[in-house]
């Protein structure tokens, strides 16, 4: 290639157009929408890390807790989940302010690095640029992938170091220090990302690496490998109560959990038809293991559909079957399916763009066949622009940057913000977390347990979707703010002119609206305390 | 020798894969085309209502085995009542090797293990998730009618002949919101039994608590 013409492929290279639409698609009015419930936890407990250096659920105002204040200690110290994306939020808050943009941008900076990396690992391992293009666009184009990465929270951080593990492992890591100790530090800090995901990958990980590449495990090596991570977690062990944590794990929900999980990695991650063909190319060579010494490609995708398999078998009896589980495996399920369309195009190149086309711009070949078969899993309350829908998600999902519609969250902290006064408070049922990161006023409630209250507060949010607590009681702050609205006439009812939703921001492809719900179930209510000094919205 | 059914057309997968493989995401393409919504929409316009309204029923049978598993949980409940009750230690018969102890551990007041425990636990958790799904299902019924009654009533002449299939939807709508309230006071008969039988636990395990302080 001649020099100009080897600069304009640099300048114009297919990868770096890729990573140019994940930038574009990652961070494009990443704060279109304030922080929801989750987000505002991981965003409340890192704005009181740049007070005191340690995560906190208590600033001296306001409580963080969703789970009845079990997630601290005597101190307030956050021993619920771990502590890297509170600290990396707070790294983000110290250097661009707290905003919502500062708190999100960090994660969606590694979910770019994912887009990446799924390339690198595909090139460096396969020297097939076809296949790496098509793994990293996948991923780009991946709009549930997308969602989760833009949140303030651990999504994208557990998908970057499940693939930096993945990335070691396929390096010299036998004989070489570096991608050991990447190998070592990549799982290490997925623990300290989210310990189930740690726990799910590594085992399956383990169990797919003895299956299939037992040769290239050398014993003393392995070993002093796994005791390393060992050390890595061991305070996080401590720290993060998991014999505690580990007491909630539910033999009963297994059954329901595999359900769940089995029936969103199919309608949103990887569909069903290209499945069986794995099955069907694999059948045979699953038993006999013959033939796949001579097939790298095959033999790695064999190894990480093992492992999304046993991922998915590991984490059923974890408490809650929640999609958000799955995420870290959206990099495995785009390599194997970069490797699918390129086979398709290889086989018949006008097959393998349409398989392109329908897997990048369509999410059809995931609903559709399942639609045929009555295994689709469509709740009563989606509407036809969700995910959950024969859809163009991209372009749902454009939409949605483009024309952002103020959600629940936007409209309370817009509320509040105009129409309370400074000490004023706030008793909601769900949504504390947003207001008390948004707003300076004492928000009580929301899924905190129970509410101590000096006086009656200001203000009542009464949420029309009841949450109940581990026991299946109905929250207190619900049960609460009931109590005072049926014994006192001191309240007067503000009905707001917008939908109370469910969550808000929630990227589940189950709740996420990219535009306005089409039915309108409940309009977002609140409670004003009567008092001369205020008036009337 | 091998005999061909049908002269020249060999089921060979080699000649016949790519064509197949090409017709199936074909296929894929046509049914998602013609499912997209705008394209729905736009041919048949009260087919989402009915394909919402259909989802209902659907939850209805989710909701209705449910409450049938609720049910039988409740008797489930009743029948370990009086057993647990011989069972826990208490003064009028206490077991002779049992030390006294000031308060059962917590393990015992609370573990999920002991077996009436998690059959509470598995009550309360089956009348939440009824319970939750009707009342999201009274609102969006609500809603749903609301919006219909909207639309007919602002049906201008000229789109008349829509007006015979939005009645119908309607009243659809009111059927299911009729079958709505037998869930629910379903659901509330059950509801008022469990907190009889949580209310039954809780007052024995008070008497038993106090008595062992004693």
């Amino acid at each position: 290639m001649s020099e100009p013409s080897l600069r304009v492929y640099r300048l114009f290279s297919p990868i770096l157009l890729i990573m140019a639409l994940g930038a574009f698609l990652l961070l494009f009015h990443l704060d279109h929408r304030p922080f929801w419930q989750d987000e505002a936890e991981t965003a409340c407990l890192a704005k009181h890390v740049l007070k005191d250096g340690l995560p906190r659920a208590y600033d001296g105002v306001n409580f963080v807790s969703q789970e009845a204040g079990n997630e601290y200690g005597p101190n307030y110290l956050w021993r619920w989940s771990p502590w890297l994306q509170i600290y990396l939020a707070a790294a983000a808050f110290r250097l661009g302010g707290l905003t919502t943009f500062a708190g999100r941008l960090p994660f969606a900076l590694v979910g770019l690095a994912c887009i990446f990396l799924v390339y690198r690992l595909v090139r460096d391992n396969f020297h097939d640029r076809p296949w790496a293009l098509m793994a990293a666009i996948s991923l780009a184009c991946s709009v549930p992938f997308l969602l989760y990465a833009r949140q303030c929270r651990y999504y994208s951080l557990g998908a970057f170091l499940t693939l930096a593990g993945l990335y070691a492992f396929r390096e010299k890591w036998q004989s070489k220090t570096v991608p050991a100790l990447l190998l070592c530090f990549s799982l290490g800090l997925l623990f300290y990302a989210n310990y189930l995901l740690f726990f799910s990958f590594t085992a399956a990980a383990i169990l797919a690496a003895g299956l299939l590449y037992h040769s290239e495990l050398p014993r003393v090596r392995s070993l002093t490998l796994i005791v390393a991570v060992g050390v890595v977690i061991l305070p996080g062990l401590w720290v993060f109560r998991i014999h505690q944590q580990a007491a909630m794990v539910s033999l009963g929900a297994i059954l329901a959990n595999l359900e769940t999980y089995v029936g969103d990695f199919f309608q949103f991650m990887f569909p069903l038809p290209l499945a069986f063909y794995l099955l069907w190319r694999w059948g045979r060579l699953l038993w006999t293991r013959s033939g796949l010494a001579d097939a790298p490609q095959d033999k790695f995708i064999l190894f990480l559909s093992l492992v999304v398999v046993g991922n998915i078998l590991i984490l059923t009896p974890a408490p809650q079957g929640e999609f958000r589980y799955l995420v870290h495996l959206y990099p495995l399920c785009a390599v194997v399916l970069g490797w699918i369309v390129c086979r398709a195009w290889r086989y018949q190149k006008f097959s393998g763009v349409l398989l392109a086309v329908l897997l990048l711009c369509t999410n059809w070949l995931n609903i559709l066949p399942l639609d045929w078969l009555g295994l689709l899993n469509r709740s009563f309350h989606n509407d036809p622009h969700m995910l959950t829908y024969p859809n163009l998600p991209l372009k749902l999902y454009l939409t949605e940057l483009s024309s952002p519609y103020p959600d629940v969250n936007q409209n309370l902290i817009q509320f509040f913000q105009t129409h309370a006064q400074p000490g004023d408070t706030i008793l909601t049922t769900y949504g504390d977390l947003p207001l008390q990161f948004y707003t300076s006023f004492k928000v009580l409630g929301g899924l905190k347990g129970q509410t101590p209250l000096t006086r009656p507060p200001d203000w009542l949010v009464l949420r029309w979707y009841p949450r109940w607590n581990r026991q299946y009681d109905l929250n207190a702050s619900e049960v609460l703010i009931r109590q005072l609205l049926a014994n006192s006439t001191e309240y007067h009812r503000v009905v707001l002119a917008c939908d109370d939703e469910i969550f808000g921001n929630q990227p589940d492809p189950h709740f996420h609206h990219f535009i306005p719900p089409m039915e309108s179930v409940s309009p977002l209510t609140i409670y004003e305390k009567k008092s001369p000094s205020r008036l009337t919205p | 020798m091998r005999k061909n059914l049908l002269p020249g057309l060999r089921l060979n997968l080699s000649s016949w894969g790519p064509l197949l493989l090409a017709a199936g995401l074909l296929l894929v393409v046509v049914q998602g085309l013609l499912q997209l919504y705008a394209v729905q929409n736009f041919f048949f316009p009260d087919k989402y209502l009915a394909m919402k309204l259909n989802l209902i029923r659907k939850e209805y049978g989710k909701i209705g085995q449910g409450l049938t598993s609720l049910q039988d949980q409740l008797a489930i409940l009743t029948k370990l009542q009086p057993s647990q009750g011989q069972s826990r230690p208490g003064p009028a018969n206490p077991p002779p090797a049992t030390p006294a102890s000031p308060l059962p551990a917590d393990g015992s007041r609370c573990s999920p293990d002991s077996e009436w425990q998690a059959a509470l636990h598995t009550a309360k958790k089956k009348r939440v998730y009824a319970a939750r799904k009707l009342n999201h299902l009274r609102l969006l019924l609500h809603s749903m009618q609301q919006d219909l009654e909207a639309r007919l009533a602002n049906l201008s002449s000229g789109s008349s002949a829509r007006k015979p299939e939005m009645e119908k939807t309607l009243q659809q709508i009111r059927e299911v919101r009729e079958l709505w309230q037998t869930y629910n006071d379903n659901l509330n008969d059950l509801s008022i039994k469990l907190a009889k039988i949580a209310e039954c636990i809780n007052s024995s395990q008070t008497s038993n608590i106090s008595q062992n302080i004693k």
